[in-house]
């Protein structure tokens, strides 16, 4: 038996000993997998039937994974899929050899009938794997419904489930009959809630004819991809290059793949169709979020509007107080909502330069009374010295805050602070004065960078 | 000649291999564990809001007294720099003598949606810097720019030159009008306005959607297909997890910051005109007088390597260099050539000018 596919017959390996093999570990497969393998299951691809049908039995996968797998379990089906495609591809090409025919001009033949079955609606086996296969050409549009599922008023973009063929005769109909339909004034009490609905409705349809737009415009890639990839393979054999393995033709197919979208994204077609859907969607979604706002003023419920209000005022105020604290050479602001930053007391300045003018007053009386004692020390006996009173100075919270929080490995910084607590004698007043505005959380690394 | 050779008992092998990576990949992934990421540690010594200013416990001599502030993009999370222990920008900055502090922006939800640019620039990240400065003793820093954070660190080096001592700008866009700027050319039309008005904060999927769908068939579909045929290995397997994580680790952006960066940025190109405002503020980059090191990535898909080149005709520094990486736009920081080059690259430059 030869393997050299050029020699093939149609009675070649092509045909029975890659059936034969695939369905042989198929079976292999599901004997060793308990459970595997469903009753009546009839995929046109045993191999991508398999791996269903495993997976199912093992349960998924939970965790990080998950996701992960279940992609590579995605591209293992498209592989499939492709080594289903070049089964039959190779086995016409080389009984078209056989017969004398040109290799070029069967391969094209045999991708011209590809194409035919992405674009066309047909039905046959064979054409259901080749759309398997161009449902890779999907994966745009798949993130993007996946991104934004849910923001549909249709159950599942009903007018996708058409074909584009098929929705093109009757869209513009549909639209139009619909748009009339929702151009009935509305009348009475229910007037007002009569026409957002309608609007709605309208926007939503506006919506749809966006998708469908972006599909369509998306539904040639397929087709011009097999195009590229054709061209690929006749340069690789003008270079004298040769496709030994069916990833080296996968690779090939993304590399056409990349290059056809590449191509069709920084198009004008493709800004065009693209802002028009998202424009589209956004409408929807914000005439919806202005019907919920409705309901829940009506309930006396808080709006999205009113916190809008709310979070923009705040986020002014705050503007307000950075340059107000930048204007007072105040250094950073304090962090909001935290005590442990290295400027959490930077709210409580003001507090400290009291209690620092108290200080200094305190000391200099001491001082004064100091003086003065030492002068009546010399007067004669029996004078009394003038008593002063030394206050402890009032703790601030943000300081017991920071005492409390503060690693028991404080920094210079936080030593600073917590000096205010001792004796007014054991008082560091430069270091508190140095030291008020900036804080760091761990000083116990940083003080020695300096 | 007929260029396919692929014989058939060769083509029925690479499939049933295909089947059983995937069957013993299972077993590989699920016995993964948790992904872990951010491998060099860290201490946070400044928050503000969601903010937070990590300084990266030093583990080498640190040569170079100025400090280093590396500016992340909001999209996205800052691992990235850091992923594992052979595949660490930070680390190699480290090893080189720096002593390098990183902005983490966190997680912004609703609350955060009238976050602008000007509270990004002229707060948290001038915060950032006066923290440093007063721990420091320092009137200047060392800026190190990733990608959108490279834009902010131009803006900022702009508006305060005094308090930058270098900057270094890595895959940093700069002119968002370059022929194959994809992302620009996408959001030339969209009415952003109606998009932030509509979803206040702009969702972390809809960037994780963007950002694959630049390049859908390689980065949803061939790069799994690869991965099958590591499956047998739990380390690359992890590797790849790491890198699967940080992909898809979108954190939402807040809906002002967003709405300006994608108005004046990617729509206006305001940057290069100098009419961009922060607050009441113009950010001109002829201000950017200290020295420059901008590194871009030939094969950059989000940032064209001639959006970052363009820096050169706008910035006022008479020490500008420019460093091409061989790479990719993430290529530039995790793969094995970037951490012998890159880091180096950096570490001799700031050297050189401290």
């Amino acid at each position: 038996m030869s393997e050299n596919p050029s020699q093939a017959s149609s009675s070649s390996p092509w045909n029975d000993q890659w059936l034969q093999a695939q369905r042989a570990y198929w079976d292999a497969w599901r004997a060793a997998m308990p459970g595997a393998g469903g009753a009546g299951a009839t995929a046109t691809n045993p191999w991508t039937q398999a791996l269903e049908s495993w997976w199912k039995s093992v349960g998924g996968m939970k965790g990080d994974s998950a996701e992960v797998f279940a992609r590579m379990m995605e591209q293992g089906k498209v592989f499939f899929d492709l080594g289903q495609q070049m089964n039959e591809l190779l086995r016409a090409v080389t009984d078209s050899t056989a017969a004398g025919a040109d290799w070029q001009e069967a391969l094209k033949q045999r991708f011209d009938a590809m194409k035919a079955s992405m674009t066309m609606h047909q039905s046959s086996e064979w054409a259901e794997s080749v759309k398997r296969m161009g449902a890779f050409f999907e994966l745009p549009l798949d993130m993007w419904r996946r991104m934004c599922s849910g923001a549909s008023m249709l159950p599942g973009d009903c007018l996708e489930a058409f074909h584009s063929q098929v929705i093109e005769g009757i869209q513009e109909k549909f639209h139009g009959d619909m748009d009339r339909f929702l151009s009935v004034p509305g009348v009475g009490y229910t007037r007002e809630s009569q026409e957002r609905v309608q609007q709605l409705a309208r926007l939503t349809l506006d919506y749809q004819k966006a998708t469908q737009e972006y599909l369509h415009a998306h539904a040639k890639l397929g087709a011009d991809a097999l195009d590229r990839l054709y061209r690929k393979i006749i340069v690789v054999t003008e270079k004298g290059g040769q496709i030994t393995s069916l990833r080296q033709l996968y690779d090939l197919w993304v590399d056409a793949s990349e290059e056809v979208y590449g191509s069709f994204a920084m198009s004008p077609e493709f800004q065009g169709v693209y802002a028009r859907m998202v424009n589209a969607l956004m409408r929807v979604k914000m005439h919806a979020r202005s019907m919920v706002d409705e309901m829940l003023g009506a309930f006396n419920m808080p709006t999205r509007r009113e916190m809008n209000t709310i979070l923009k005022r705040q986020q002014e105020l705050r503007r307000e107080m950075r340059a107000l604290h930048k204007g007072m050479g105040d250094g950073p602001p304090p962090p909001h909502g935290r005590r442990n930053g290295p400027d959490a007391d930077n709210g409580e300045v003001s507090i400290l330069r009291g209690e620092l003018a108290a200080l200094r007053e305190q000391v200099g009386a001491l001082q004064a009374a100091l003086a003065k004692g030492r002068t009546a020390a010399a007067k004669p006996a029996g004078t009394a010295a003038p008593v002063v009173a030394i206050r402890k100075p009032r703790r601030s919270p943000a300081l017991r805050a920071v005492k409390t929080e503060a690693p028991k490995k404080a920094g210079r910084a936080q030593r600073a602070k917590s000096t205010v607590a001792r004796s007014p004698s054991s008082w560091d007043i430069g270091s508190i004065v140095n030291d008020a505005t900036v804080t760091p959380i761990d000083s116990s690394r940083s003080g020695n960078k300096r | 000649m007929m260029p396919f050779q692929i014989k058939p008992d060769e083509a029925l092998k690479e499939v049933q291999q295909v089947g059983e990576k995937l069957a013993r990949g299972f077993k590989t992934l699920s016995e993964l564990g948790d992904i872990e990421v951010g491998c060099t540690p860290k201490e946070a010594i400044y928050h503000e809001d969601k903010a937070t200013l990590y300084h990266f416990i030093p583990f080498a001599e640190v040569k170079n007294r100025t400090p280093l502030l590396v500016i992340y993009a909001l999209v996205n999370r800052p691992y990235m720099a850091d992923l594992q222990r052979d595949r660490s920008m930070i680390r190699g900055l480290m090893q080189g003598g720096e002593d390098v502090y990183l902005i983490d922006w966190g997680y912004p939800d609703g609350g955060d949606r009238f976050l602008t640019l000007d509270d990004y620039i002229n707060g948290y990240i001038d915060n950032c810097v006066d923290v440093l400065r007063k721990r420091h003793g320092v009137d200047a820093v060392n800026i190190l720019g990733i990608c959108q954070g490279g834009a902010f660190s131009l803006c900022y080096a702009s508006l305060y030159p005094e308090k930058v001592r270098n900057l270094v700008t890595t895959v940093t866009p700069v002119d968002f009008h370059t022929e194959k700027d994809m992302l620009s050319h996408w959001v030339r039309n969209v009415d952003i306005d109606l998009v932030i008005d509509t979803m206040g904060n702009v969702p972390g999927e809809v960037l994780n959607f963007t950002f694959l769908s630049l390049m859908p068939f390689r980065l949803s579909g061939q790069k799994y297909l690869d991965m099958i045929n590591t499956l047998d290995d739990p380390t690359a397997a992890k590797n790849f997890m790491r890198m699967e994580k940080w992909i898809f680790d979108s954190p939402d952006q807040a809906g002002e910051a967003y709405r300006q960066f994608i108005k004046d940025f990617y729509q206006g190109n305001k940057l290069i005109k100098g009419e961009v405002m922060l607050g009441d503020r113009q950010v001109r980059l002829s201000n950017v007088t200290m020295p420059v090191l901008n590194i871009f990535a030939s094969a950059d898909h989000l940032v064209p390597p001639a959006s970052s080149r363009a820096l050169e005709r706008f910035v006022g520094t008479k020490d500008y260099t420019a460093l091409e990486f061989p790479g990719g736009h993430i290529g530039i920081y995790v793969s094995g050539k970037a951490q012998k080059m890159i880091p180096p690259a950096v570490c001799d430059w700031l050297a050189k000018r401290s």
